[in-house]
């Protein structure tokens, strides 16, 4: 660890990149600093001027970065990217979590290598989060389009609450299908005929 | 059935790949192939590297850097089919166009003006015009910087050229971050048709068969399942070529998925027929992009030979004479060739001479490297322009 080495992420989400930083301040790094617009980036940079540079996997900046090595000679200390042929585990690693990462010249693997496994793993806990809230808004909406369908057949059929849900849970499961897909069906039909 | 995972930018010149998943070429060699956009080179490379994607839709400069192992690491591939020759332009910003004031139809006569134009910028003390490509290891790169060395402007110098990913290329005309640009199909139709860009130079009117893009194998797929996917992808390649399916391939590769352009300016670019101004007509461009087989599509190592002597040219290498050798083991033309035995292919002469057909610079020698080579300066530039 090596609290005075200067990291850059560069990401347009700044909840993730929150997260990011909030691993590497645990970890004791000082020097944080977080680029979400990508216009100009390399002269946002070169004014960092960083040690290592953290960039997600589907950021088509990606590209911007790799300029870096070939305008050497106008930047500050050139970069160069971290991962090497001889640890393919990393680089598996660092791909499947979906970050990328990039070092200047000469800086030990050693001192790194604990950074780029913080980001990996804050990178996953990411996902995860954003899957676990994608289904918790997914099941929201279920509920929302399932109440809605309960009301048009409870009108259009002069049913009971209850008998309309039995009757849309009864014809998912004839269909093999969730039951917010039938209430969605039942809304756009019912919806048509006003 | 085996499947294949194959990643791709979206352009025009990804039309084999698409075309041959579209329409059933792929399927006839007993192959699925699931296209997967991506959105930089840069993942391109590194996916194809660890063996995420089987193959790639490649720029050819990145495909000969990588398996040279120059500017990055060394990446075990081959790239035996050429997906495209040509398909470029360089367009700038209206604004930057009034700047450079009437603008002649001979994209070398508007050398000059650039040239007037960095000038006068730099005697109000301005900062020079920034010019856009898309990737160090790209045509790109190259044409532009041989197309404003051409008229002695110096590309390191006397401009600023900087990396933007094709997609995001018209917004930063739009937005005034750059003057100009360099970039494949269809990205500067749409700068016209949005009348915020003006074509200046189709590059194939400064060359005539530059290697575009390539399809990149990487290290899984065995070597059955490889010619394969070659045989699938030259097939397509020449339903491509053929101008009777244009119109079908432009609705293809309009998809959301894929592209997601309009048709018709995605047909502009397959035609060749481009709008140079807004509210300008439409002209014939000779060779804008090419896909005919065997011709355009089968690899070359005469013309991946220019591209190795644009690395060393713009100083991203040093010249080897060893690099030849390791050009013919990238293409694999020998896989090309098997894998064609069967299809009839009308068997265009190769063009003798200069296999990229320059129309700036000297003709190029792909047995003359360093000949070719001695023709410029230390900085690029035709020697004895400054």
């Amino acid at each position: 660890m090596d609290a005075a080495l200067t990291i850059c992420i560069v990401d347009e989400s700044r909840s993730r990149a929150a997260i990011i930083e909030d691993g590497l301040r645990e970890a004791g790094y000082r020097r944080i600093v977080h680029i979400d617009e990508m216009t100009n980036l390399l002269a946002r940079l070169y004014a960092t001027d960083p040690d290592v540079v953290v960039i997600d996997l589907e950021n088509p900046s990606r590209d911007v970065l790799e300029q870096l090595f070939q305008v050497s000679k106008l930047v500050k200390r050139p970069v160069a990217m971290f991962v090497d042929q001889s640890d393919t585990r990393m680089i598996n690693a660092a791909i499947e979590a979906g970050v990328s990462a990039y070092v200047v010249d000469g800086l030990k693997k050693e001192r790194v290598r604990g950074i780029l496994d913080m980001c990996i793993a804050r990178f996953h806990a990411y996902s995860k989060l954003q899957g676990e809230l994608d289904h918790a808004k997914s099941q929201l909406e279920e509920r929302k389009i399932v109440e809605r369908a309960k009301g048009l057949l409870m009108k259009h059929k002069g049913i009971s609450e209850d008998e309309a849900y039995a009757l849309m849970r009864r014809r998912a499961m004839n269909e093999k299908k969730k039951i917010g897909d039938i209430a969605n069906a039942v809304v756009t039909g019912l919806e048509m005929l006003g | 059935m085996k499947r294949l995972t194959i990643g791709f930018i979206p352009l025009t010149d990804a039309a084999p790949l698409i075309a041959a998943h579209e329409c059933g070429f792929a399927a006839d060699q007993g192959l699925e192939l699931d296209l997967v956009r991506e959105v930089s080179w840069a993942n391109i490379r590194d996916k194809l590297s660890v063996g995420l994607f089987d193959a790639a839709h490649m720029l050819a400069p990145l495909a000969l850097a990588s398996a040279l192992g120059i500017g990055h690491v060394k990446v075990p591939l081959i790239a035996p089919v050429t997906l495209a020759l040509n398909g470029n332009c360089i367009t700038v910003s209206t604004a930057f166009a009034r700047e450079m004031g009437e603008i002649p139809d001979d994209p070398l006569a508007a050398l000059p003006l650039i040239r007037a134009a960095i000038e006068r910028r730099a005697s109000a003390g301005l900062s020079p015009p920034v010019f856009a490509m898309t990737f160090p290891f790209s045509t790109h790169n190259y044409l532009l910087r041989a197309y404003l060395a051409a008229g002695g402007i110096d590309p390191d110098r006397d401009v600023q050229l900087v990396v933007i990913p094709p997609p995001l290329m018209v917004n930063s005309l739009e937005k005034g971050l750059i003057d100009g640009f360099c970039v494949g199909s269809p990205w500067n139709s749409l700068a016209v048709d949005r009348g915020i860009g003006r074509i200046l130079c189709p590059t194939s009117a400064l060359f005539s068969g530059i290697p575009e893009k390539v399809l990149a194998i990487g290290a899984t797929p065995d070597a059955g399942t490889s010619l394969a996917l070659v045989a699938a992808v030259a097939r397509a390649a020449a339903w491509c070529a053929d101008p009777a399916n244009a119109r079908t391939l432009a609705d293809m590769l309009a998809a959301k998925h894929y592209l997601d352009v309009a048709a018709p300016v995605v047909l502009r670019t397959i035609e060749g027929r481009l709008v140079l101004e807004p509210g300008g007509p439409q002209i014939d461009i000779p060779d804008f992009i090419r896909y005919d087989v065997p011709d355009a599509v089968r690899p070359n190592a005469g013309r991946f030979a220019w591209l190795y002597a644009q690395m060393v040219r713009w100083g991203q290498t040093r010249f080897d004479p060893a690099a030849m050798g390791q050009i013919e083991a990238l293409i694999r033309a020998d896989l090309f060739d098997r894998a064609l035995e069967s299809m009839p292919v009308t068997a265009a002469a190769i063009v003798a001479g200069d296999p990229v057909g320059a129309r700036i610079d000297r003709p190029f020698n792909p047995f003359d490297i360093g000949g070719y080579l001695a023709g410029f300066d230390a900085r690029g530039l035709p020697a004895g322009t400054r």
